[in-house]
């Protein structure tokens, strides 16, 4: 018999990303996260596959690795903090990031360098030079003519000052917090001489940097009060150190991009038809001539795995520029798969069917790429003529003891012209005739997408004898622009598809319970939850997470900046309040007789928690039975990278509510 | 030569309250508040002052500054709370000082967050208990509610000054030293706003709410407690007034509360009930609510009324209805009071606090305390002078001018709008720090208390369709008197700046008119919808502002009277000051004001502090309340230089 899954199963689970094959092809490098209850936080190590024959070996001891790069076919360097002296230095305010070289071969890490910048990741030139990037904080004093005592008390006074000044937009990341003047800068180190050198101006914010030979490509932009929307990328050349600028700022979107030998491809738009979420096409861009041209118009689909799930955890590589083709993730309809382009014919193919691959890294034309599968759970896979070969066997085991409801796909034509797709989750032990409650979920984005991949939050559903259902309404990705696109008709058509999918699924499967449907979501699912629960009174229970209530105070407050509000309501407030207002899920609270639970993490900087304060209170002034959740510390990616004791407390607060409103007469005849 | 009042002044200031006298009326006990630098801390500590004797000087009695509230013990000992030993959450200390010497011994710890009242009888005491009603035990490996996570489950959802907070209430309880026993006397789910004990200490009159799972109306209920019996009964029902405070006088309750029905006149009164709970009586309509030691006396009650500028102890006879005035000042924060005569804690003149005796029977005020003198004789601190005008609605409205210090009649100096903090508050002649380091910087500030303000009848105080309007009316033609008074003042150099209302204010200003130069709102609301929903008495400001209307009958208003709803209209440079546990104002709604600001390319800038509460009097930190006077100086110096 196997174990339902529980709120606490996602502790059980491994978490695979940044795979990065060595430059000789012959090994792939990955970092492997764990959730530690006791220390409630995640362990991160590196490990290391011999391609030759799958065998595999933790490499780091002494502390975690959670991010590095091969330096040449056998030295792995990453980042550490793991001296002393380094240690009482930080402590005193200083700025510092040590290297650390493991050899594959054997022996323990050892330290190569300490460079005075914080958080820094470095990108190997060769010959003992790197370019690397950390944080420059342009409020810092200026203590460089400072006596080491007057240093280190300005440098401490300046850590534990209790005020921020705050004189630009966007001023906060989410996760991070208050980032006023501080940008990612690039900087040169040469090992030999400790020689570092800034390539970028202190008020120069970069956005993404990829290093080949001596091409290095980065994006970004200076700015004192606004941020534009739009980067410029610069392409520095490390041999005659010289920065020439490849495409101005304000003119495109820029998603992704790869660099190559000699060549780099941009995934960007100018955002002319479908504002800012636009997806991107791929440009190539010539590094010795500097000549831009249209390669591929890729409308359709956008570079980047949007498959969502609750169980992934960190980063890693989309695109690859390996010989004369371009490998990338492109999401299409539920899969994210793996696309290839022939960079001197154009030719378009995709390598893989279902599943959602998360990271790729290509030698030689062999793939290797970490993806859900089925309905597994992450693993790395090796990709060979359309094949899937699984190396990694970390989640098997969980696999194996737990009973997984399997997804079935329901495809609704209803009043839209795409149709609705989506899936139902049948309860665990289902027996036909017997009445369950249901649950729809809702997911983020709106340019995000359901796949039929695991997702630990619905089986604890389904575990506890819940049909969980979802769909990919208008404004989900995966089905090119004209679908995702829905500027200024939230509400509307995402509602109006949602409805009907809903109706389908009760009618499909009338072992559904109509009377107790139950219904969440997160970050845009929250703000559909939150729009729901104030135009129908169709479901039992609600819970909106990180949600969005009232588009008016979201424009001027969300680190993603003041273009995200218009870009989806279609208009700010300073043109049009109503249209905003209209839009805004608070401005039907009033009809809302829902009980619902809020979700929201006191750091979330992508909605801030003014959202869940304003749509709670309205539910409580017209009588509506409603809770509110609150994380200390937690912000917009609770649900999938929360500290392990939040996001079991999440899980559990959703789970015990669902149960008290969903399964009450249940409990009465027992 | 006097020295400038500056940002650093706030090292030397100190405030003075919770006046309390022991039985035989001789001691009084009171708190004495400053603020420490090297810890960076406000501290607290107990006075004592022997009343009877002539020239009696204060005296510390405690020195830890760290007291919370504190009661008589006997006639020789004070009972006070104190975090001195380092209590751990949800304990709270209590020690014992004699006044005849040595260092306070501890006498009990209750397991729980309170605050002592009153004594009652030996070992039994009156406390207020603040906690959550239902208490979850945290489990092995799971985040810990109230620490990790908060749950709210009611509104108000966030209390100003304290924190997040589970469903918690105010409760009243009796605590026993011998048994170590808390017995609550209020209903779990009420929240207790006020109370009374009766003379003979048997009887608990108080008043609160009951609301669970639902908003907290403001709307209280009466009820006294019989502490011998046990028995609880109602005098009031709930839902039908809000109550300023309640007191026994003789064989009767008197009541000062404004009843449902007239609460949009802003309308409040004084009823009578007989202790067999007959219907109440109005005696009177009250021009405004009554504060402080609001006790009975002779046919009457005693307790601190706002007349225009002044607070003014004043005893109100119930049978003639006459008002007599026994003694007034610029703000008076506390009393107490023997058989002949009351002691006030007060501001008088440009002074800083001090303590006042009055004769009950009027005629003689007496300064007892010296404890501002040393900093009055230091500092430059100017004399407000009164400046009332005609306003075009009829009104008759008064105002404050302070010349610059070292002011010279040849000289010219930029001017600042000065606007109070408080909604239906008011501006005071009374000593104020960032207004005098202003004036010491060589402005010129002014202000006034326009339509709305408290003090000048009830007609005058009526918020509802005036906010926004007509104040910002009175304010600018009030400038303009200012201007015409005094040519000293550069008309091109004038600044405009207030906390709180005062904050939301300073917003409405600068986007219906250019004139000023430079702007600094702190603590002010942006967007009225966010501001009505989240704060926590949202629901009476609401009221009080739009009366039946709400964001879903009429958002239209709220839009309109949001200051981010005009951003466009805004030229003015302007820094905003703010905290981030600003329970009444959400830092997010400045927030959204600054933002929609750089996008139209307006000069502003954002100071965000840690942990401070909302206004001046939410500031925790000393160094903050000294850094929030520089960026406030800074930023007009800044803006009014060529």
């Amino acid at each position: 018999m196997k174990k339902p899954f529980i709120c606490e199963t996602f502790l059980d689970l491994q978490y695979l990303s940044d795979p990065k094959i060595s430059p000789d092809g012959r090994y792939t490098a990955f970092i492997l996260k764990k959730a530690n209850i006791k220390s409630n936080g995640y362990e991160s190590n590196l490990y290391v596959v011999d391609n030759s024959d799958n065998s595999m070996r933790k490499m780091n001891s002494l502390s975690m690795v959670a991010a590095y790069e091969w330096e040449d076919e056998e030295t792995i360097l990453f980042p550490g903090m793991r001296s002393a002296k380094v240690k009482e230095e930080v402590g005193n305010g200083e700025e510092r990031t040590s290297f650390y070289a493991l050899n594959i071969h054997g022996g323990e890490a050892v330290e190569r360098f300490t460079v005075p910048l914080k958080g820094a990741s470095l990108y190997p030139l060769g010959n003992k030079e790197y370019i690397i990037m950390s944080t420059y904080d342009n409020g810092r004093p200026d203590v460089s003519e400072c006596t080491p005592d007057e240093r280190k008390r300005e440098l401490l006074e300046y850590k534990r000052k209790g005020y921020e000044y705050i004189d630009e937009v966007p001023f906060s990341a989410n996760g991070i917090g208050i980032l006023n003047k501080r940008r990612s800068r690039l900087y040169r180190h040469n090992e030999r001489t400790g020689d570092l050198e800034a390539l970028t101006t202190p008020l120069f914010r970069v956005s993404g940097v990829k290093v080949c030979g001596k091409h290095v490509v980065y994006t970004g932009q200076e700015f004192t009060d606004v941020k534009g929307l739009k980067d410029a990328i610069y392409l520095y050349d490390a041999e005659t150190r010289e920065t020439a600028c490849l495409l101005e700022k304000d003119l495109y979107s820029i998603k992704f991009f790869e660099v190559g030998k000699d060549t780099a491809i941009v995934s960007m738009t100018d955002g002319k038809k479908h504002g800012s979420n636009q997806n991107g096409d791929l440009y190539k861009f010539n590094l010795v001539t500097g000549e831009r041209t249209l390669f591929a118009e890729h409308q359709h689909h956008n570079v980047w795995n949007t498959v969502t799930t609750d169980v992934k955890l960190g980063g890693g590589r989309m695109m690859k520029i390996d010989g004369d083709k371009l490998y990338c993730i492109s999401t299409v309809d539920m899969d994210a798969r793996i696309e290839r382009f022939d960079l001197t014919t154009g030719e378009q193919e995709y390598l893989t069917e279902t599943g959602a691959v998360d990271f790729i890294d290509v030698h030689d034309g062999k793939i290797i790429c970490i993806a859900f599968k089925g309905m597994g759970f992450e693993e790395m896979y090796r990709i060979e003529d359309g094949e899937w070969h699984q190396v990694t066997h970390f989640n098997d085991e969980v696999k194996e003891q737990y009973e997984i409801s399997m997804p079935e796909f329901l495809s609704v034509q209803g009043s839209s012209p795409f149709g609705v797709e989506g899936y139902v989750l049948k309860p665990v032990g289902y027996e036909e005739g017997k009445k369950y409650p249901g649950l729809l979920a809702i997911h983020g984005g709106p340019r995000l997408t359901y796949g039929p991949i695991f997702m630990h939050q619905m089986q604890i559903f389904t575990s506890a004898g819940y049909f969980v259902f979802f769909c990919n309404p208008r404004g989900a990705e995966g089905r090119g622009d004209e679908f995702g696109d829905i500027k200024g008709r939230l509400g509307t058509v995402d509602f109006d598809d949602i409805m009907e999918f809903t109706d389908a699924v009760l009618e499909k499967y009338p072992d559904i319970d109509k009377e107790r449907v139950g219904v969440e979501g997160g970050s845009y699912g929250g703000f559909m939850t939150n729009w729901i629960i104030g135009h129908t009174d169709r479901f039992a229970a609600a819970c909106a997470q990180r949600s969005v209530s009232n588009w008016s105070g979201m424009e001027g407050t969300s680190d993603i900046g003041f273009h995200f509000c218009p870009g989806n309501t279609g208009v700010s407030h300073m043109e049009d309040h109503d249209a905003q207002w209209r839009q805004a899920p608070l401005s039907g609270a009033h009809q809302c007789v829902t009980p619902t639970l809020f979700i929201h993490g006191s750091l979330d900087y992508r909605c801030w928690q003014q959202e869940a304060y304003q749509m709670y209170a309205a539910l409580k002034m017209h009588g509506c039975p409603a809770k509110l959740c609150l994380f200390e510390g937690e912000n917009h990616e609770l649900s999938r990278s929360g500290r392990p004791k939040q996001r079991l407390q999440r899980l559990v607060e959703m789970f015990d509510w669902f149960e008290k409103y969903l399964k009450t007469d249940e409990k009465e005849a027992v | 030569m006097k020295a400038k009042v500056t940002n650093r002044d706030i090292y030397q200031l100190y405030s003075v309250d919770e006046l309390c006298y022991n039985l035989s009326g001789d001691k009084l006990s009171f708190s004495v508040k400053c603020a420490d630098e090297f810890e960076d801390k406000y501290c607290k500590d107990i006075w004592l002052l022997d009343t009877t004797k002539e020239g009696g000087k204060a005296q510390r009695l405690t020195a830890s500054g760290d007291i919370g509230a504190f009661i008589w013990e006997s006639e020789d000992e004070i009972l006070f709370e104190s975090g001195r030993n380092q209590p751990k959450a949800g304990v709270t200390d209590f020690f014992k000082i004699s006044l005849s010497g040595a260092e306070a011994q501890k006498a009990f710890q209750i397991n729980e967050k309170a605050k002592l009242l009153a004594k009652l009888s030996e070992g039994n005491y009156l406390v207020e208990i603040l906690k959550a009603t239902d208490p979850k035990q945290a489990a092995a490996d799971r985040a810990e509610e109230g620490k990790e996570f908060w749950t709210f489950t009611d509104y108000p959802f966030l209390h100003e000054g304290e924190g997040f907070g589970e469903c918690r209430r105010k409760m009243l309880a009796v605590y026993n030293v011998e048994k170590e026993t808390v017995s609550v006397i209020t209903q779990k789910y009420f929240e207790t706003a006020g109370y009374c004990l009766d003379q003979e200490k048997k009887k608990v009159l108080y008043f609160g709410e009951t609301y669970f799972e639902r908003a907290k109306t403001g709307y209280h209920e009466l009820l006294e407690y019989d502490i011998a019996s046990g028995e609880t009964r109602t005098f009031l029902p709930a839902g039908m007034f809000k109550i300023n405070f309640a007191l026994y006088a003789d064989s009767e309750i008197i009541v000062q509360a404004s009843k449902r029905d007239s609460l949009k006149q802003q309308e409040c009164g004084l009823f009578k009930l007989d202790r067999e709970g007959i219907q109440p009586e109005e005696i009177m309509k009250t021009d405004s609510v009554y504060r402080e030691a609001a006790a009975a006396w002779q046919n009457g009650i005693l307790g601190v009324q706002a007349v225009k500028m002044s607070d003014e102890f004043v005893h109100i006879n119930l049978q003639t209805k006459e008002i007599t005035t026994l003694g007034k000042y610029e703000e008076c924060t506390s009393a107490a009071e023997t058989e002949d005569y009351v002691v006030v804690a007060a501001k008088k003149e440009t002074g800083l606090p001090e303590l006042y005796k009055i004769s009950k029977k009027g005629q003689t005020e007496e300064c007892l305390t010296q404890f501002g003198t040393e900093y009055a004789e230091a500092h430059e601190v100017v004399q407000p002078e009164i400046l009332s005008f005609a306003a075009s609605n009829g009104e008759e409205v008064e105002g404050i001018v302070i010349r610059p210090a070292f002011y010279s009649p040849d000289g010219k100096y930029p001017g600042i709008l000065f606007i109070n903090g408080e909604m239906n508050g008011r501006i005071t002649k009374a000593y104020m720090h960032q207004m005098q380091m202003l004036a010491s910087e060589g402005m010129f500030v002014f202000s006034c208390n326009p339509h709305g303000s408290e003090g000048y009848g009830k007609d005058f105080l009526k918020t509802q369709g005036h906010l926004g309007k007509t104040d910002y009316e009175q304010y600018m033609e009030f400038t303009d008197v200012v201007l015409e008074k005094f040519p000293q003042i550069d008309g091109g150099c004038l600044g405009v700046t207030g906390t709180g209302y005062g904050g939301y204010m300073t917003n409405v200003i600068i986007s219906k008119t250019d004139r000023f130069r430079a702007a600094v709102t702190q603590d002010g609301f942006c967007h009225m919808t966010s501001e009505c929903l989240i704060a926590e008495k949202g629901n009476a400001l609401m009221e009080r502002m739009f009366g039946e209307d709400t964001p879903w009958t009429n958002e239209k208003v709220y839009w309109e009277q949001s200051p981010l709803a005009h951003v466009k209209d805004m030229k003015t440079p302007l820094l905003f000051i703010h905290a981030d546990q600003d329970h009444y104002c959400f830092w997010g709604e400045p927030m959204q004001l600054f933002t929609a600001l750089k996008q139209c390319g307006i000069d502003t800038k954002f100071l965000l502090f840690y942990g401070d509460g909302h206004g001046l009097s939410g500031v925790r930190k000393p160094s903050n309340m000294v850094k929030r006077a520089e960026a406030l100086a800074g930023w007009f110096k800044e803006h009014f230089k060529e």
